[in-house]
């Protein structure tokens, strides 16, 4: 191995370079350090991904290669080329038209993007018009730029506005914009960030598709690590703005050199993880704070492998193979960092039914007319199990669980169990036994804790109000809870704003425990998070299930995660169950054929085939739906005549796992084979793929 | 000024890992602004008293405050005596000089005195008629953007019906049935500044009741006065505090304009800067315009006092 310095090729002729970038963001009169000496380069046509966790830096490494930058932005030394031209330097004129000619940028929200008020057309043409075309050919042009992002119907979405479309087409005509100069370079800053996994895979087949034909470098950053791995040549693995690893995607993904890198890599579930197997990694220690002073070692505070060299010598850049190097001292013992313990209690699933919904339907009445966002939804689930709630947003998931807490009353006919007692609608109606065992942790931790209470405050309260102890003892109960989730003393008097996101989750999920709930409902409960602090999040609520045998309905769109907690999954759609079934039974198939699309859509960091099973247009309205099957419009092994016709029946598949579909299971089965082994045979022999590995 | 994060010694006392495993470990982080809540207090509080808007608003509120409840100390005169010189004359409608500073009117008496003693009525109507506008208008707005539905509907119309009307036609038709005592033109006061409280503090509520800690609250049984009270209230109380002062200058504006239209609810003698404005307007024509000048000047002086005031609290709450 040989130390050398990270270098830039050729500065002329990269879509991209980055060089030795130092930039401060000045606070208070205090430059703040973000970038330490950011290098690299991105060559023409080639993909490049930037990622890390929050405050990492890549973001402002993006907006530093467009010279898009705040106020209070200071570039302390170095140099951004692109396309042979010096961003730093140039005059405001000089700027500008490189902005407009030379290189365009996505943002990760399209409805901030775009300006409301205006139509799609009249937008995308201005795109246009500013290179110096005519009106005229500006629209016509803008026609051609919509269809090229593959939007069918050009003509009619450039009549509507921003409003009138959903998440994934704004982010079409986003990209159609930022397209329009035919850029050398290519920003996309997080752009699927906000959106469904099945309308994010079809975003970044999009993106895959159109390489080929702009020819445009693409700088991609993104938090998440699948991702990058689908969509990348090469990537940057950014820590306190340095990058501490580079190299081509597969490399990096499956033999890191740097400690952080498989701190990321290692706290997110993967390879079919679940929580009976082991814990999931955490990083020990905090994300550095923008402004730290880190002189030696970025990583250092929180390296497994650290020593007193790490701690007074910067680190080399230590080439690994061709093209890959890492910032670390001791890139030999990457293989020294312990993994996970294995979990040592055995996980036990109680026998008898705790919770169980039957027949629950949903109707939201609506001045425009009825609404049914349930329909006929039969589940239950016994002590100590996680029942895992997937689909995409607007499938009813989120309208279950408040129907369960008693937030919304279900309609006539439907009831909801407890130990076998049916519980009232309301939960102003319900006995304090029935509140006092559902609990709940939210998605935003910002929004679930008041902002004007401090944490003692907030978790005593829930001691008393759910326990019934109050004064001193209650107090004395609520440290004891904030202990176990792992909080300090000093937290306790402070308040939710001083906490950071991970923190302020641990206090929620406090404050459900506070009376020892038998059923906590979890609604996305770490996709605000990070990587590493999801992994501590996770840990925590599977430790706690092991400890007093929780119950959990757990909702998340990410797939590893659910799969990872979950002991049984229940695919939703539209208000109805479409798939039920145990984890490993699941993941065996055979599937649902909505099952099987929405697995298929995952962008997997373990490199697996990609192989995705379009879904094509939105999901149904509940208002609305389809007649038949709700799923026959957008389904892949659609029966003319069957499936737009009766309502499917539902058939069990083996014990416990069951599917709503027209189709027999033992065809399902062959078809979902057949799949894989023509997946198979078009590629090189590649490792298995998720759904056949179990069986 | 230096600001430092005041929580970076991360990972220490960590509590005893207990029945948990040993990598469940990335717990000790502090957000990164490191903004107590005092701090912020702190730091709004010093913004206020620098904003010259509210030193300014405060020399002038304290100037009439102090003239409301001392104001023999600033005067020679009596409100309703008659200014006579050395000699023993009564001056009569004579340009300010060095024995009546603001001039005397029609009827011998100090104008400047009949200023500083008129600020004692406006200082107790418009804070009582505020106050109560306040309270009523704070639980209306709370309980209509919390629990919404028809009362909601009902209440909502109804106030956006006052509001299409000017205050000031509105009032005077109360006053006028009612007649012009004190205590009637208080409540009316009141009574017209509901609405525009009621519908700001209905609009914070609603957005705050959408929080998820609101649902948090449902979901473990609270009554929903214990969450609109300790939960909500808390939460919007700058909401509140803003609107009492920018109402309070509408106050002192609207009842000067009573008081100048005859609606004084006193005797016409008292001293009463509407009453004054209203009694000698005409003479400013024949060039008699001291005892129409001051009073005006300060009824103009008190209601710039307050927005000021309200500007700067309002600047300082939404840094």
């Amino acid at each position: 191995m040989t130390a050398t310095e990270a270098t830039i090729s050729d500065a002329r002729t990269a879509a991209l370079a980055v060089d030795n970038l130092e930039m401060s963001y000045v606070v208070r009169d205090i430059p703040r350090e973000v970038l330490r000496g950011v290098t690299f380069e991105v060559r023409p046509g080639e993909a490049y991904g930037l990622v890390g966790e929050s405050g990492c830096g890549k973001s402002t490494t993006a907006y530093a290669a467009m010279r898009y930058l705040p106020e209070n932005a200071r570039i302390t030394s170095g140099t951004v080329y692109v396309d042979g031209g010096d961003v730093t330097h140039m005059s405001s004129r000089r700027l500008r038209e490189f902005r407009a000619r030379k290189a365009s940028m996505v943002y990760q929200d399209p409805v901030q993007a775009v300006n409301p008020s205006l139509k799609i057309g009249r937008q995308v043409a201005e795109s246009f018009e500013i290179l110096g075309n005519s009106a005229a050919a500006s629209r016509q042009l803008a026609r051609e730029a919509l269809r090229r992002v593959r939007i069918a119907d050009p003509d009619s979405v450039m009549d509507r506005y921003p409003y009138q479309l959903s998440g994934g087409m704004l982010q079409r005509v986003v990209i159609a914009m930022a397209l329009a100069s035919d850029p050398a370079l290519l920003v996309l800053d997080e752009p699927t960030t906000g959106l469904d996994a099945t309308v994010e895979a079809e975003v970044l087949d999009l993106v895959r598709d159109l390489r080929d034909e702009i020819g445009a470098a693409i700088l991609l950053i993104a938090h998440n690590l699948g991702v990058i791995r689908s969509m990348c040549d090469r990537v940057g693995v950014m820590y306190a703005g340095r990058i501490v690893e580079e190299g081509t995607v597969d490399v990096v993904f499956d033999s890191p050199g740097h400690p952080y890198t498989v701190g990321l890599l290692n706290s997110i579930p993967r390879h079919g993880l679940r929580k009976t197997d082991r814990e999931l990694f955490t990083i020990p220690g905090n994300l550095p704070q923008i402004g730290d002073p880190l002189p030696t070692c970025v990583y250092v505070g929180r390296c497994p492998l650290a020593t007193d060299t790490c701690r007074t010598e910067i680190p080399p850049v230590v080439a690994l193979d061709e093209g890959h190097w890492t910032r670390c001292h001791y890139p030999e013992r990457i293989g020294e960092i312990p993994e996970p313990d294995s979990v040592s209690t055995e996980h036990l699933v109680g026998e008898s039914e705790l919770i169980g919904i039957h027949g629950v339907s949903k109707t939201f009445h609506q001045r425009s007319g009825d609404v049914p966002a349930l329909v006929g939804v039969d589940l239950g689930f016994s002590e100590g199990e996680t029942l895992g709630l997937v689909g995409e947003s607007g499938s009813g998931k989120s309208t279950l669980a408040k129907t369960m807490l008693g937030i919304y009353e279900p309609d006539e006919g439907g009831e909801i169990t407890l130990r076998g007692r049916v519980m009232a609608g309301h939960t102003s109606n319900r006995i304090e036994e029935s509140i006092r065992s559902i609990q709940m942790i939210f998605q935003n931790p910002d929004s679930a804790l008041n902002k004007s209470w401090t944490v003692r405050r907030i978790l005593s309260r829930a001691v008393t109000k759910l326990t019934g102890v109050t004064g001193s003892t209650a107090e004395a109960q609520a440290i004891a809870i904030a202990r176990a989730m792992r909080l300090s003393e000093r937290h306790l008097d402070m308040r939710p704003r001083q906490l950071s996101g991970g923190l302020k989750q641990r206090v929620a999920i406090a404050r459900a425990f506070a009376g020892d709930p038998t059923v906590v409902v979890a609604d996305e409960p770490t996709s605000a998070l990070d990587v590493s602090v999801q992994a501590a999040i996770l840990n925590l609520l599977a430790d706690l299930q092991r400890d007093v045998r929780t119950s959990y309905l757990f909702i998340s769109h990410d797939i590893g995660v659910v799969r990872y907690l979950a002991d049984r999954i229940a695919v939703m759609y539209v208000g109805r169950v479409m798939e039920l079934g145990p984890t490993d039974d699941l993941f065996a198939g055979p599937n649902h054929p909505y099952t099987e699309a929405l697995l298929s859509a995952v962008p997997s960091v373990d490199g697996e085939a990609e192989h995705r099973i379009p879904l094509t247009g939105e999901i149904p309205s509940p208002k609305n739906p389809p007649s038949g099957c709700v799923f026959h419009t957008r389904c892949h092994r659609f029966i003319p005549g069957t499936c737009d016709v009766a309502d499917p029946p539902v058939v069990e598949v083996r014990s416990g796992h069951t599917i709503k579909c027209h189709i027999p299971p033992e065809q399902l089965a062959v078809a979902q084979a057949q799949r894989l082994a023509d997946i198979r045979g078009a590629l090189d022999p590649s490792p298995a793929v998720d759904q056949g590995s179990e069986e | 000024m230096t600001h430092i994060p005041d929580h970076v010694e991360a990972g220490v006392e960590q509590p005893d890992a207990g029945a948990f495993g040993p990598h469940d470990a990335a717990i000790d982080e502090v957000a990164a602004p490191g903004h107590t809540r005092r701090q912020v207090r702190r730091e709004q509080v010093r913004l206020l008293l620098r904003s010259p808007g509210f030193i300014i608003g405060c020399l002038i509120g304290g100037l009439w405050i102090f003239s409301s409840i001392w104001p023999e100390v600033l005067t020679v005169w009596g409100s309703k005596d008659t200014v006579v010189d050395a000699s023993g004359k009564t001056l009569l409608r004579v340009p300010p000089n060095d024995v009546a500073w603001f001039g005397t009117d029609r009827l011998a008496r100090d104008v400047y005195s009949r200023v500083i003693f008129g600020a004692r009525p406006i200082l107790i109507t418009a804070p009582v008629a505020t106050l109560i506008a306040v309270i009523i208008g704070t639980l209306l707005g709370m309980w209509t953007g919390y629990f919404r539905g028809w009362v909601d509907e009902v209440l909502s119309r109804i106030l956006e019906a006052m509001l299409s009307i000017p205050t000031i036609l509105l009032a005077i038709v109360i006053v006028f049935t009612f007649g012009p005592t004190p205590a009637v033109i208080i409540g009316t006061i009141a009574f017209l500044f509901i609405a525009p409280i009621a519908r700001t503090v209905r609009a914070a509520t609603l957005s705050e009741s959408q929080l998820d800690y609101v649902t948090a609250a449902r979901l473990r049984g609270e009554k929903s006065l214990y969450i609109i009270t300790r939960e909500i209230f808390p939460n919007i109380v700058g909401v509140v505090v803003v609107e009492v002062t920018v109402r309070l200058g509408y106050a002192v504006f609207t009842l000067a304009t009573l008081a100048f239209l005859g609606l004084s609810g006193g005797n016409v003698t008292d001293p009463n800067w509407g009453v004054d404005v209203a009694q000698n307007y005409q003479q400013i024509v024949a060039g008699v315009w001291w005892p129409t000048i001051f009073p005006a000047l300060a009824i103009g002086s008190l209601v710039i006092g307050v927005n000021l005031i309200a500007d700067s609290i309002e600047r300082a709450t939404k840094t």
